[in-house]
């Protein structure tokens, strides 16, 4: 669990570092080089990692040397993946369809289950939960006013950020698409909401980038020590 | 009238009854009758109009009279009356004085009359008629080739693709059945499988393709075009006149014999008439004829009948030559026919031979194009027939399947035209046809097959539609057709149904519209402008294109020109018209089923389209639209102008502006980072996700096997490192076995990574104290099927230390996901949580699932760990110092923390003050702005 | 593998994968289970399918010399080093860890890091060019979340880091994110539900 300290694969990771920051003097030969190395060497280890670590044991090892019935039912997924690889060429690529079809299938199938199952159900109760006077608070009936207020803030939050992304409207007199006032309301509601919403991931984001910032930084001074 | 015919089943039904008691179909129309409507199987009253003759202007006297007293016929005596077996003798029809006003004008030759050409007798009986057709077809094929050979001559490459077009491989083809014929065929049958009316109109159909039609239609073709100086583009016109052969028949049509009579090089087409005439239809009408056999022969004198109104629709849009030919030969159209009947300027003639035209007659004309303008659609064969074939045209060759059953009738509507058709017939265009007989069933319903009696019954009058000008004609033929089922003798005349005074008001409209000049043009030899503008080099190309056919073996079917199928009248179509029982719903007045009733509307994608309406140049736009427009217009305008000089300066100022915060920014973090300084107070208040996170941990039990997720990508590993280390070394005090797995292919490489550069005190084993399980492609699909079985899911692990991984010390005593203790996923991305806790959340069975996150995707997935689905969570390098600070294990994060609040610090004040100082030279420049306006 | 046998593929696996979520009978979590899988297997294959497209596209441009190739050349003989030895001595090696690792996140991190000036310099030019309210409580909240994600150099301020920080990270946040993410999984159910009902097809079926 040790790190050997290379200090070639340093000097790489450090020449490598300013090579992208040079971006910030425009797109420059020297970060498209680095970037175009890093696509590179992303991709073929990505074909060792997929082939040693997700087709070899996950399709080919039980194919060839497990026992039983069920891995002849391998040899679906093998000839789906040869024809999903048929893609690559333009002549044949439609025999890839097939597989995208089962792939598009599943996926959705999945996504269907986890958004009902994980988000859809799950986050409209946790909306009205703050509503649940059945749970204790060990605040008493000040916690129980403060979560309702919090409660209610976030519901309306919640309602009008959806209602906000809701486009539907009706044809006015005038023959004009318009919302109705209600709606109207909620959704000027729901911006105020979205926009401090961004506003937080705006500052995640930073975050995020001033800490990989901040990595670099060390890595470079690490490298002089 | 006891009885009403079914119009789809054609079986007797009480008169009264609305719809057929076999097939539902709807027997009485939801229209009401124009007029006096006319009642299939109703006999018409015959009306002496003869004496309203004076009416008329002289000149229709002269045209009618040398005519009807040349021709009259000895109606009988050629009458081919075994082909009518049905039909006693005694009731042939016999017209020895003309009772009606027109009469005269219809009959020119008494020998059409009387003949009824074989396709109406296959029409009626099915059976008499191809017997005496064979011979004729066999006869066929030399003939053809002489008029062929001498229209190849004349052709030229450039129209020979032009020749696939149904009406010049019709035409000129005499043997050969044209692809698009056999196309047709096709087609029709198909239709016929798919429409059950159509399909037993199949059955019916006769192979009564005319005898020795083509023989002389192809001399006459040819006379035609060497004699008469056609225009070269007109040629198709020639097959038009091919649809007036009839088997058998010597006699000219009215309409022939009226041009050959009358135009100067006519003289040597009159004594070739007679030979067209007894061919009656040219090659390429018999050679459809025989093909069409099979499909709907006995439909045909429906088609003629009762024209759908998407016939009349395609005649709206047909083009103005064809469509005025086909108003001039029809005397009375109904409206529906009416919006056909207006053409451009070109077919003037045949509109002014037209004695009165109805409203939809003008609204065809509106609505016609120029000739020239069809012909783009339907290149080959209606270019050839005329300068400018109108769009509904070419639909024929678009909808091959439609056309073909009509293609058989037409056939045989050339062989024995009734004067109206024949008139119209001669007239139209070839090509015109396959578009209009798409719509004629299978099935004859009662006024189809009363179609065939009554054209049998109308042979007796062919002339007259030479001179079809009375508006009432049609509506009195198709009263008689019906009739003439049972009493074909009375059908004969067919302009009794109407008043004299009807017939008189409208012989008067007539005669106001058309002028005089008009009428002697349309009378005379003289070629229409349509036809005369076509050139006699276009027509040999039509010609080159004909399919090879076997003629012997089959019968082409003909095509019935589309305008003569769109007179077909809806109002009429219904049997019975005492529609006022029904309302007007049911029949269709437009589509290919127009005039039917009981049938389902078709939809819009099954009208014929319309010639697209032209619409005015200028933009409809409101104020709005146009404001929009106009920013668009700067909008792209500003794209192509060049960039202003200040630009340059303006890339300067944001490169040297990047510059100065990249400085700032560097001289903020590097210089805490320099001197390992710790001047940031820890947080005296922690987040509850992350003490929440740390209690999950705590609560583990001792040796709990934790699956650990490397859901990041490498941008970000410095923060998740930091973020991520203080609850792995956690964890690792806590000795529980790491299980890590990746959703990422560079995950494995991150995971030992982190392991190496934050846990390296540790001392922890692959094998024994961890396993890296590697890499689980799928995404959500993936998760969900490790979550599911998760040794079914990577199957193989790698082997340390000889032991397989599922048997490692690790994972011994896993066999589900519930069976870890916990699931701690390491993500920087909101997706990659999501998955975890939509897809692996069902299957914790109540274990903790924490998270280590990103600070740009804790915001949301936040609401995972308000709902508890996540039970605790750590954000980025502040929820790392944190953790850190809570557990007492400064690490990575704290020694991060001076450069990260030094560096959001700073970021904050840089974006005040830069934010501040935007706003203040935005407002300066509005300023300066508004005073350089002022 | 026209449209109608590739939508029919779509549906019914889908369909199937469905039954096992809410159906609770062995027979279909086994078959959900064993689609899955195949799904996995599927879904490596598509990764190779990806960086075979991705080399065919530089290797297309490297025959046709087209302006930069030769970084498409880098880009090729880099991935086929590192495909080659990751083949051959396997991704868990440690000196190609090393070396892939010292590739990869000095260029992804450094990225990542020049996000953290320009972000800067966006939101300095943000008020500047469009100037609303909307725009305003955006810099608003993300300055005082960042002032109050950590104490302040030298200084702890209270009410930014344990009042209004958190107030705004639980209530208001937290509110709109979850209209966000319901949003998100209504529209994931219905695109979900158009792909299994046929009305979508965005594997190349027509």
């Amino acid at each position: 669990m040790t790190l050997p300290a290379d200090f070639t694969t340093t000097l790489v990771g450090f020449l490598l570092t300013l090579l992208v920051m040079s971006y910030l003097l425009g797109d420059t030969p020297l970060f498209k080089i680095a970037i175009y190395i890093f696509v590179g060497v992303s991709a073929g280890y990505a074909v060792s990692v997929v082939w040693h670590q997700a087709l070899l044991p996950a399709l080919f090892v039980p194919l060839l040397s497990f026992s039983g019935p069920e891995r002849f039912l391998l040899v679906i997924p093998l000839v789906l993946g040869v024809l999903l690889l048929m893609k690559i060429s333009p002549y044949l690529s439609r025999l890839g369809t097939l597989s995208m079809a089962f792939l598009v299938g599943v996926g959705a199938a999945v996504a269907i289950g986890g958004a009902v199952l994980g988000t859809l159900l799950p986050q409209m109760g946790a909306a009205i939960a703050p509503f649940d006077m059945t749970t204790a608070l060990p605040g008493g009936f000040g916690s129980y006013v403060e979560r309702m207020v919090m409660g209610i803030l976030a519901l309306v939050g919640t309602i009008s950020t959806l209602v906000y992304f809701h486009f539907g409207a009706k044809t006015g007199r005038d023959g004009k698409l318009r919302r109705s006032r209600v709606v109207e309301l909620l959704a000027w509601v729901g911006r105020i909401f979205i926009a401090i919403t961004f506003g937080v991931l705006f500052a995640g984001v930073y975050a995020a980038a001033l800490s990989a910032f901040i990595d670099r930084l060390d890595t470079i001074i690490s490298f002089f020590r | 009238m006891a009885e009403v015919r079914c119009p789809m089943c054609s079986k007797p039904n009480p008169e009264n009854s609305v719809s057929c008691q076999y097939c539902q179909a709807r027997i009485q129309p939801l229209t009401a009758p124009l007029g006096d409507p006319i009642h299939p199987g109703e006999e018409p009253t015959k009306k002496s109009t003869s004496e309203l003759e004076p009416v008329l202007p002289e000149w229709l006297r002269k045209v009618r009279n040398p005519e009807a007293e040349s021709d009259q016929p000895d109606a009988s005596t050629d009458m081919p009356l075994d082909r009518f077996p049905e039909k006693p003798p005694s009731e042939q029809p016999v017209e020895e004085e003309p009772v009606d006003l027109l009469s005269r004008l219809t009959s020119q030759d008494a020998d059409d009359d009387e003949e009824i050409p074989d396709w109406l007798a296959n029409m009626r009986t099915g059976s008499g008629a191809p017997a005496r057709q064979e011979p004729a077809q066999a006869a066929e094929p030399q003939v053809q080739a002489d008029w062929l050979t001498d229209l190849r001559q004349d052709e030229t490459p450039a129209e020979v693709s032009a020749a696939s077009t149904p009406e010049n491989e019709g035409g000129q083809i005499g043997g050969d059945l044209p692809g698009w014929l056999s196309d047709l065929e096709k087609e029709s049958r198909k239709e016929e499988e798919s429409l059950p009316w159509m399909a037993d109109a199949t059955g019916t159909e006769s192979e009564g393709t005319p005898t020795g039609q083509a023989e002389e239609s192809g001399d006459w073709l040819a006379d035609l075009k060497s004699e008469t100086s056609v225009p070269a583009d007109f040629e198709p016109a020639p097959p038009s006149g091919q649809t007036d052969e009839i088997p058998g028949s010597t006699d000219l049509p009215d309409w022939l014999s009226g041009l050959t009579t009358e135009s100067a090089a006519s003289e040597t087409l009159a004594e070739d008439q007679p030979e067209i005439a007894a061919g009656g239809l040219t090659d390429w009408f018999g050679q459809a004829d025989e093909k069409a056999v099979d499909s709907a022969p006995a439909p045909e004198p429906g088609s003629d009948v009762d024209l759908p109104g998407w016939l009349s629709n395609l005649g709206a849009e047909a083009p103005g030559a064809v469509a005025a030919q086909a108003s001039a030969d029809s005397v009375e159209l109904p409206d529906w026919f009416g919006q056909s009947a207006e053409q451009p300027e070109s077919s003037a003639v045949p509109l002014q031979e037209t004695g009165s035209l109805p409203d939809w007659l003008s609204g065809l004309d509106a609505e016609s194009t120029a000739p020239a303008a069809p012909a783009d659609e339907k290149p080959s064969a209606f270019d050839t027939t005329e300068g400018a074939v109108p769009d509904w045209m070419g639909q024929p060759a678009q909808e091959p399947a439609e056309m073909a059953p009509d293609t058989a009738l037409t056939e045989d509507a050339g062989a024995v035209l009734p004067d109206w058709l024949a008139a119209s017939m001669g007239e139209a265009p070839a090509p015109a046809q396959p578009a209009e007989q798409p719509a004629i069933p299978a099935d004859l319903p009662d006024w189809l097959a009363g179609v065939t009696a009554g054209a049998a019954a109308l042979t007796g009058e062919p002339e007259q539609a030479q001179v079809p000008l009375e508006p009432q004609q049609e509506a009195d033929w198709q009263a008689s057709l019906p009739a003439a089922e049972s009493q074909p003798a009375e059908a004969v005349s067919p302009f009794m149904t109407e008043s004299p005074a009807e017939v008189d008001s409208a012989a008067a409209v007539f005669l106001e519209r058309a002028s005089a000049e008009d009428v002697e043009s349309a009378f005379s030899m003289d070629m229409p402008d349509w036809l005369s503008s076509v050139k006699p080099t276009e027509i040999p190309q039509a010609v080159e294109t004909p399919a090879p056919v076997d003629e012997g073996d089959e019968i082409s079917p003909a095509s019935l020109p589309s305008w003569v199928q769109a007179m077909r009248p809806v109002e009429s179509a219904a049997p019975d018209a005492a529609g006022a029982v029904q309302g007007e719903a049911d029949v269709l007045t437009e589509g290919p089923l127009a005039g039917l009733s009981g049938v389902l509307p078709a939809g819009p994608a099954f009208v014929p389209g319309r010639k697209p309406q032209a619409y005015a140049l200028k933009l409809q736009a409101d104020d709005d639209q146009q404001a929009n427009a106009a920013l668009l217009e700067r909008i792209v305008a500003g794209e192509t102008e060049p960039v202003p000089l200040t630009s340059s300066e303006l890339v300067l100022s944001v490169r040297v502006l990047r510059w100065v915060i990249f400085g700032i920014l560097l001289l903020a973090v590097g210089l805490p980072l320099l001197a390992r300084s710790r001047f940031t107070p820890v947080p005296s208040l922690f987040p509850d996700e992350t003490l929440n996170a740390r209690q999950a941990v705590i609560d583990l039990p001792e040796n709990a096997a934790v699956l650990l997720i490397f859901g990041y990508e490498a941008s970000l590993s410095g923060e998740m490192e930091a973020a991520a280390s203080p609850l792995v070394d956690h964890l690792m005090l806590r000795g529980a076995r790491l299980a890590i797995l990746s959703t990422l292919p560079n995950g494995p490489l991150l995971a030992e990574r982190f392991l190496a550069r934050t846990q390296a005190g540790h001392n922890y084993q692959a094998g024994e104290h961890y396993i890296n399980m590697g890499y689980l492609p799928g995404g959500p699909a993936g998760v969900f099927g490790f979550a599911q079985w998760p040794a079914r899911a990577m199957p193989v692990l790698p082997a340390l230390g000889g032991v397989p991984g599922w048997q490692s010390q690790v994972l011994q005593d896993i066999e589900s996901l519930s069976d870890f203790d916990a699931v701690i996923v390491l993500t920087d991305s909101a997706e990659g949580g999501q998955v975890w806790v939509e897809q692996a959340g069902p299957f914790m069975a109540g274990k903790p699932m924490l998270m280590v996150v990103s600070a740009q995707a804790e915001p949301v997935l936040r609401p995972y760990f308000d709902s508890g689905q996540v039970k605790g969570m750590v954000s980025g390098l502040a929820g790392g110092a944190a953790y850190e600070t809570v557990n007492r294990s400064p690490g990575m994060a704290i020694r991060y923390l001076d450069g990260f609040s030094m560096g959001l610090f700073v970021a904050v004040l840089m974006i005040v003050i830069g934010g501040l100082w935007s706003l203040i030279s935005a407002w300066r420049f509005q300023r300066a702005r508004a005073a350089g306006e002022v | 593998m026209k449209s109608p046998f590739a939508t029919a593929i779509a549906i019914a696996f889908g369909l199937l994968v469905l039954l096992g979520y809410f159906v609770p009978v062995l027979a279909f979590q086994l078959i959900r289970q064993e689609i899955t899988l195949w799904a996995i297997i599927l879904a490596a294959f598509a990764v190779l399918a990806g960086i075979a497209n991705l080399l065919a596209v530089h290797l297309e441009k490297i025959n046709r010399r087209q302006k930069g190739y030769y970084y498409s050349l880098l880009l090729v003989i880099s991935l086929a080093i590192a495909a080659i030895v990751g083949l051959v001595v396997g991704p868990q090696n440690p000196s190609l860890r090393r070396w892939v690792g010292a590739v990869i996140i000095p260029v992804e991190a450094g990225l990542m890091a020049t996000l953290a000036v320009t972000l800067v310099y966006a939101s300095i030019r943000l008020l500047r060019r469009r100037l609303d309210m909307m725009t305003v409580i955006f810099i608003v909240t993300a300055v005082l979340v960042l002032l109050g994600l950590v104490p302040l150099p030298f200084a702890e301020i209270g009410i930014l880091n344990y009042i209004i920080r958190p107030f705004i990270a639980h209530v208001p946040a937290l509110a709109g994110a979850r209209g966000l993410l319901i949003g998100v999984a209504l529209g994931t159910l219905l695109t979900g539900l158009r792909i299994l009902f046929g009305a979508d097809r965005p594997y190349g079926g027509k």
